[in-house]
């Protein structure tokens, strides 16, 4: 017999094509200052964009809130791995950016690098497919969002997985897109797959929301001030020459989707949504549609803006471990290991 | 050399004594062109996972210096494949909270997570008995069950599992697992006949009666059933199943009316020793393999979860009380001595497949055995990075002698489609596989 | 919020006491044990905490008025490997050892004899093809014997085990029924002066032959001393394990352990060997139980002998087409130039192998929703196999044939009947061996370093403490409260020397009057105390853990995932294991359970791992002294066992709901509380005797009725996804 357990927050699977667009990784800022609040857990990582940096910046990012947050590297009492698409057959991989690459390259007086991640060689990365299913497999039924800011060629390789379909079915709850045109446009065949074929509810905000909402190069400058290290900053400043406010399109759904009673955005009624060939959205109303999207409202603005900055830059969240080891002065704990895992939360 | 081939079936007759087994070896190289060699596939189970501080690998490609619990294995290090980062997601909590050890095991081989129940079980059909299921009837046990340590008699197996979780790895069905069998004297009997006083008059007749005994039974349970609720009903077609089960092995041995020699001495009773165990249990397996008298096999060494003391290499402790060490580095190190203990047993075994000649290689070439733990570290319980080792090489399939590190998160149930491929068994996907591996299938 | 993964939000209306009445339950159960609120919050007072359950307990009541009692059903079951054993002996007088044979049953709810647990695997029904026919010709004995053949068990070969410097043993198959010659080999010698000693050969634990063998120097010129014993004894088929020994050798204690298998110092054994077939000279009584007639008579004394068998094999009357299809297998012998009773044999062999026999099948009715009393015949099944382990007898059979069995007055006289039976001895081995864990006292392997008394003998003179003190409180119908506390127990020489116990000489148990409060009560046998510890040492919180579950019935939920099985395996060098569990307790989340756990296996600190007392361990002195959540606290075994002692409606309720759940071979759910709720008051009314505590069982609901099951299939409600 087994007491009722109250859920613990929302599992949440994030798949981007970091490396790309800055907001992305302040998107990834965003859902882990969420984290700190206990309003949701990362559950997953992965990248669509086929570059070891993309994957060893998101582990990098974890690893800053990890030992503190839950996140990823800790939930459900193991270490869950970055997961990475591979190119296609003939191509070649994507090409490192200065986001990527700077904060990665970042180094300490003493020669060693700021930001610690484990990802060398792709062995170090995850296969997508099982990485998200498994994830979903250790959500509680409908209590499991995921958040897609790049291309969709990974939730297609998810929904070609047996039986992958109904494990989202039954645990996702809600899947969120920020819909920019260059990543609709790198997998057409995907994301249309995605919008017939993908089994839950879907929420798009298109490119137009982030445009409208730019992200204010001070509190770059000064809401970070706690630590002089912060991926994301770092990430922000190499990203392009400051000071700039940048779109802020891959954070719109993250704050949706997690917040979803909050009225930060307009909701449209059920509809259809189709992607032209230049990768644009087009959305039709029908009541018996699964997609709805997500626009701009005027006077909720500020607001918006207000919570982006200041849930970005929120301090990692220190947690302590449920079952913090005992004699630790016997063994001195691999810094290359991940940290011990934790229980599953009750 | 099969047991189908006619020659050597007229041969026997001709003979009409059983034949020792070396001298159907001296058979082969006259049919080698016209009989195609079997593989043979088996997972050797340890428990506890490993002391990873002594298992990993830090390299890839070509085997080199191999790790301390592997290191039985360098002599045939050419004939071994390390595989690492398989997964089994089934076998994590998943919302079920405690009991990793009997979730690994019954998901090991089915891909699938057990139900947490002490008496409701279900899990998935094994895929050593969908390879049994495929090729079985081309020999006369579709697949063998062997196992060293006696179930635990009373208590709770692991945190609201039932020990049907932890005591099998083959399952037949869903709730049906498959029990290994622990006593040599009783493997041997399986094998090669308790009837080895009985001419074969009195064997045909003996077969005669029971079958009909197992007709009569039959047709009487089937009258039973027809009203009876379905729980009861599923019971007893768990009966009638396991009487079809045996109907067909007498058929099977009818068929081929050759006595295996297994030229060794019927074993009495459980030798105390492990090694002596482990070797016995063993012997009688490559006879098995060697004969064809079955080319699917699964062996739980000990039980998963075991506590069992190592006394033979002066371990007083349960093997499980160790594996939660509290990074003791004393208690470690019994651990990893638990493992090279094991892996000794097991390394003796791969040389003794390597050294049967059979057709241009061994029994071992011709072999798929994984010698694996359902959990990765015993301490950490954690489910990723399984241990696990290929022995032999499929049939000359699988270039062995070198070290794959797949990406992590690779289901272990990609290993099993590729093994099923080699077996002939073709599916689409099994339990939570995503795909076949890569690197297994390179000649 | 949260407390212990309580969700305390379900629980804050009315309706919740219906709708989380499990959840409720707990509340109430940790309320009174103190555990709740936790310290620091204001605690009710004891009339306030009555109060509440009594509230909580009439609620639950007036809920269930409404509804209408379920007494369950239970799914067909096989039978168990004792089972069949049993069965096997009370059915055909044949001594066969299914355990040692068949695969192990699993276990469910702590029984292994839960219907909807035990399967059938192909590997099984072959053992029950082979067992058949092995049975059928043990019974009627018309196959001829094979040639005697020779196996020995040597020690140089490594074929024996030494539980002690002065004992072998090996587990040996013999092969048919019949005489065998027995030899003990035995080199070397002792002084010129040495004493003869008793030696004693044990086959399966019980002594089958005993004799004083020589040990000095035979006056022989050898180089290697050695000498033979032999002697000739009928055993019984099957797997057994021999061992042959010196018994209370004193020589071999003044020892040194190098000189123990030295030729020129010590005598001693080292092979044991057997010889045979050869044809006992006396009919079977199993063949004479068997011919009721003269088969070669003619057909209607086939038929008699066949439907007298199928009658009691079947456990209710036979058909008379039964019978017929059952005759056929006589036609089919002769056919194979068999004799008759050949025939016959083969017969018993199908009825051995039939659905009938293996399972306890009890039918549905036309409406199968309907709440019925099941059959008489049921019946007699139900309670011989809870109460022997095996088939109803005559007597049973005959009143389910009148139809009286259910009758309560002939069922409570046959209750008594059956307890006062030597077969109910199996409710010890069966009930109590799975209930107290004692069936797993025989694979305990304690390290022979630092417990060189452990052996089979020490072993079983535990089992039989245990064994003999529950058949006492049974057959005597003593109060359930001395299992916890008793000033009397059943020793030994060997047990009583264990327990620094003097006065008790020989190898027979007796009834021994305890001097001092070091013991008394369950807590106190050796066998309990060594189930619960590890190879090496006592573990507090096994043995804390075992009084939870087994006499408290509030097991403790296992432990969160990764969280080491403690840190007693480092224990001796950093400090007690005391301090370190102390330590451990500082974390909320372990304190939770092991405030529970940890005290009351503290409390049992005087016993060490194979259950002797002492007062220190290692180099710390002993402190069983204790804290229980209730704020009840002890200083000794003894004040622990008077604390424990009243909490005898919580143990008594703990007993009924294991044996209960034993006695219908099924799980308990939420309709049978009512029954163990009378049950419990009944028992309170009686002063909690153990036979009422049978009788109650036997009495009630569950035990008597049961509802069919719908044709459609039972839906599983499942969380899990399709694969």
């Amino acid at each position: 017999m087994q007491f009722p357990i109250s859920k613990p927050p929302v599992g949440v699977i994030f798949d981007s094509a970091m490396g790309d667009r800055i907001d992305d990784a302040l998107a990834l800022a965003l859902l882990y200052g969420l984290d700190g609040k206990n309003e949701a857990r990362v559950v997953s990582l992965s990248v669509s964009r086929t570059n070891l940096a993309s994957a060893a910046f998101c582990e990098a990012v974890g690893k800053f809130y990890a030992g503190a947050v839950s996140g990823a590297f800790n939930s459900a009492g193991r270490a869950l791995p970055v997961g990475l698409s591979l190119p296609a057959r003939g191509h070649k991989p994507d090409e490192d950016t200065p986001m990527l690459t700077v904060p990665l390259s970042k180094k300490k007086p003493d020669g060693t690098l700021v930001y610690n991640h484990g990802i060398h060689q792709l062995n170090d990365t995850a296969e997508v497919a099982p990485l998200l299913r498994n994830a979903c497999t250790a959500q509680h039924d409908q209590n499991a969002i995921v958040i897609l800011t790049g291309p969709a060629t990974n939730l297609v390789a998810l929904l070609d997985l047996p039986g992958a379909r109904e494990v989202v079915a039954a645990k996702v709850r809600l899947l969120a897109i920020a819909a920019h045109d260059t990543a609709m446009k790198a997998d057409l065949t995907a994301v249309r797959r995605i919008f017939k074929e993908w089994p839950t509810p879907i929420v798009v905000a298109g490119t137009e929301l982030g445009d409208a909402l730019p992200y204010p190069a001070a509190s770059i400058e000064k809401d970070f001030e706690w630590n002089p290290n912060h991926p994301v900053v770092d990430a922000y400043r190499a990203y392009k020459a400051m000071p700039y406010d940048a779109p802020t399109g891959s954070m719109a759904p993250v704050l949706y989707a997690i917040r979803p009673k909050e009225g930060y955005f307009k909701l449209s009624d059920p509809g259809t949504i189709t992607v032209s060939d230049d990768g644009r959205i087009a959305f039709a109303t029908d009541a018996a549609g699964k997609h709805r999207t997500l626009t701009l409202d005027p006077e909720q603005k500020d607001r918006v803006i207000k919570t982006y900055t200041e849930i970005a830059s929120l301090k990692p969240v220190v947690r302590a471990p449920r079952f913090p080891r005992p004699k630790a002065d016997a063994v001195k704990p691999d810094p290359s290991k991940p940290e011990p895992p934790k229980p599953e939360e009750k | 050399m099969t047991r189908k081939s006619i020659h050597r079936r007229t041969f026997l007759r001709g003979l009409g004594a059983a034949v020792a087994l070396p001298f159907l070896d001296s058979m082969v190289p006259a049919f080698a062109s016209t009989v195609k060699t079997p593989v043979r596939m088996g997972f050797v189970y340890v428990p506890n996972g490993m002391d990873f501080r002594n298992w990993t690998l830090d390299y890839e490609g070509p085997l080199n210096k191999l790790s301390k619990i592997m290191s039985p294995l360098e002599p045939f290090k050419q004939d071994i494949t390390v595989l690492s980062n398989l997964t089994h997601n089934n076998g994590r909590a998943l919302l079920d909270g405690p009991g990793d050890h009997g979730r690994c095991c019954g998901s090991y081989l089915t891909g699938v997570q057990p139900r947490k129940s002490a008496v409701d079980i279900k899990c998935g059909i094994s895929m050593d008995q969908l390879v049994a299921n495929e090729i079985g009837k081309e020999t006369r046990f579709p697949s063998l069950e062997l196992g060293m340590e006696d179930a635990r008699q009373a208590g709770d197996c692991d945190s609201g599992y039932s020990c049907a979780y932890t005591n099998n790895l083959a399952w037949r069905s869903e709730t049906q697992p498959l029990p290994p069998v622990l006593d040599p004297r009783a493997m041997f009997e399986r094998l090669f006949g308790a009837d080895a006083g009985l001419t074969p008059e009195a064997r045909a007749r003996r077969d005669k009666f029971r079958r009909s005994v197992l007709d009569f039974v039959a047709s009487d349970t089937r009258k039973l059933q027809s009203d009876l609720g379905p729980t009861d009903r599923r019971k007893l077609d768990e009966y009638l199943s396991s009487i079809r089960e045996v109907e067909l092995q007498i058929e099977r041995a009818e068929k081929d009316n050759a006595r295996i020699d297994p030229k060794m001495e019927k074993p009495y009773g459980v030798p105390p020793d492990f090694a002596e165990h482990f070797k016995l249990m063993t012997n009688m397996l490559t006879i098995a393999l060697q004969a064809d008298l079955s080319r699917v096999f699964t062996f739980l060494v000990t039980r998963e979860g075991s506590s069992r003391p190592y006394r033979e290499i002066g371990i007083p402790d349960g093997h499980h009380p160790l594996t939660h060490h509290r990074n003791d580095p004393a208690l470690m190190d019994k651990v990893t001595q638990i493992n090279i203990y094991q892996m000794q047993q097991f390394a003796g075994w791969v040389e003794k497949l390597k050294s049967i000649k059979e057709g241009d290689g061994s029994l071992l070439d011709n072999s798929m055995i994984i010698y694996g733990a359902g959990l990765g570290d015993g301490n950490r319980h954690n489910h990723e990075d399984l241990p696990t080792i290929l022995a032999g090489r499929g049939g000359g399939y699988i270039k062995s002698g070198r070290r794959i590190a797949y990406r992590r998160e690779t289901p272990m149930t990609n290993l099993h489609l590729s093994m099923m491929d080699r077996m002939g068994v073709h599916a689409d996907h099994f339990g939570d596989s995503s795909g076949r591996l890569d690197g297994l299938n390179l000649a | 919020m949260a407390s212990g993964g309580l969700n305390v939000s379900l629980f804050l209306t009315p309706a919740s006491l219906q709708e989380n009445r499990e959840g409720w339950d707990k509340i109430v159960q940790k309320i009174r044990s103190g555990e709740m609120p936790p310290k620091g919050m204001p605690r009710p007072t004891p009339d306030q905490v009555v109060a509440l359950s009594n509230f909580i307990q009439s609620e639950f009541a007036r809920a269930d008025r409404n509804v209408k009692p379920d007494p369950g059903r239970v799914t067909a079951r096989r039978l168990n490997r004792v089972e069949y054993s049993n069965t096997i002996r009370d059915l055909l007088g044949v001594d066969f050892h299914a355990d040692r044979d068949f695969p192990t049953d699993d276990s469910g709810y702590g029984f292994d004899n839960i219907g909807d647990v035990l399967t059938i695997s192909p590997i099984l029904m072959e053992k029950y093809v082979a067992a058949a026919e092995r049975i059928a010709a043990r019974a009627i004995g018309a196959d001829p014997l094979p040639k005697p053949a020779e196996v020995q068990y040597h020690s140089k070969d490594k074929q024996i085990r030494r539980p002690d410097l002065s004992t072998v043993e090996a587990t040996h198959r013999i092969d048919f029924d019949g005489e065998y010659i027995i030899k003990i080999g035995l080199p070397g010698e002792r002084g010129a002066d040495a004493k003869p000693v008793t030696f004693n050969l044990w086959m399966d634990g019980t002594v089958i032959h005993t004799m004083q063998v020589e040990t000095k120097p035979s006056k022989l010129v050898y180089f290697d001393p050695y000498s033979e014993e032999e002697f000739k004894l009928i055993l019984p088929e099957g797997d057994h394990v021999f061992r042959a020994g010196f018994v209370n050798d004193d020589f071999v204690k003044g020892l040194s352990t190098k000189d123990a298998y030295n030729n020129k110092k010590n005598k001693f054994i080292n092979m044991i060997g057997f010889v045979g077939p050869f044809p006992a000279n006396v009919e079977k009584a199993s063949r004479k139980r068997i011919m009721v007639c003269d088969p070669n008579s003619g057909q209607a004394c086939v038929d008699r002998i066949l439907s007298t068998l199928a009658r009691r094999a079947y456990r209710r009357p036979v058909q008379k087409n039964e019978v017929t299809a059952l005759a056929k297998f006589v036609t089919l012998a002769k056919a194979e130039h068999l004799s008759t009773e050949q025939g016959v044999q083969l017969a018993v062999e199908a009825m051995l192998v039939s659905p009938h026999f293996l399972f306890r099948i009890e039918r549905d009715p036309a409406d199968v929703t309907r709440v019925h009393r099941v059959s008489d015949f049921d019946l007699a099944s139900r309670l011989s196999y809870f109460l022997w382990s095996s088939m109803p007898d005559e007597q049973l059979l005959g009143l389910a044939e009148n139809g009286t069995l259910h009758d309560a007055k002939v069922l409570d006289t046959q209750v008594r009947r059956m307890l006062s039976d030597s077969r109910s001895a199996a409710l010890a081995g069966n009930f109590a061996g799975q209930w107290l864990e004692l069936r797993n006292l025989e694979g305990m392997k304690l390290d022979p370093q630092k417990f060189p008394e452990w052996g089979p003998e020490l072993r079983e003179s535990m089992m039989t403490e245990t064994r003999m003190f529950f058949e006492h409180l049974l057959r005597e119908n003593r109060p359930l409260v001395e299992f916890l506390d008793a000033n009397y127990t059943f020793l030994n020489e060997r047990l009583a020397k264990h327990y620094g116990i003097a006065g008790v000489k020989g190898e027979e148990f007796r009834r021994v009057e305890l001097a001092t409060d070091q013991r008394g009560g369950i807590l106190g046998h050796a066998s309990v105390l060594t189930v619960s510890s590890y190879p090496t040492r006592t573990s507090p919180v096994i043995r804390g853990k075992y009084i939870l579950q087994n006499i408290l019935n509030t097991p403790p939920p296992p432990p969160p995932p990764d969280v080491p099985a403690l840190d007693e395996e480092a224990v001796g060098n950093a400090g007690s294991m005391r301090q370190q569990l102390e330590k451990h307790r500082e974390n909320a989340i372990c304190a939770s359970c092991h405030n529970r756990m940890d005290p009351l296996g503290f409390g049992l600190e005087n016993y060490d791992a194979i259950g002797r007392w002492r007062t220190k361990d290692g180099k710390f002195a002993i402190d069983s002294s204790g804290t229980l959540p209730n704020g009840k606290s002890f200083t000794t075994p003894r004040e622990m066992r008077l604390i424990l002692k009243d909490n005898l409606p919580e143990f008594a309720r703990c007993l009924i709901d294991k044996m209960l759940t034993y006695s219908l071979g099924r799980g308990l759910e939420r309709y049978d509380r009512r029954s163990i709720d009378d049950i419990e008051h009944r028992l309170a009314a009686s002063d909690y005797k153990f036979q009422d505590l049978v009788l109650e069982i036997v009495r009630s609901l569950p035990f008597q009725y049961r509802h069919g099951e719908s044709v459609a299939a039972p839906t599983a409600i499942t969380k899990r996804i399709p694969q």
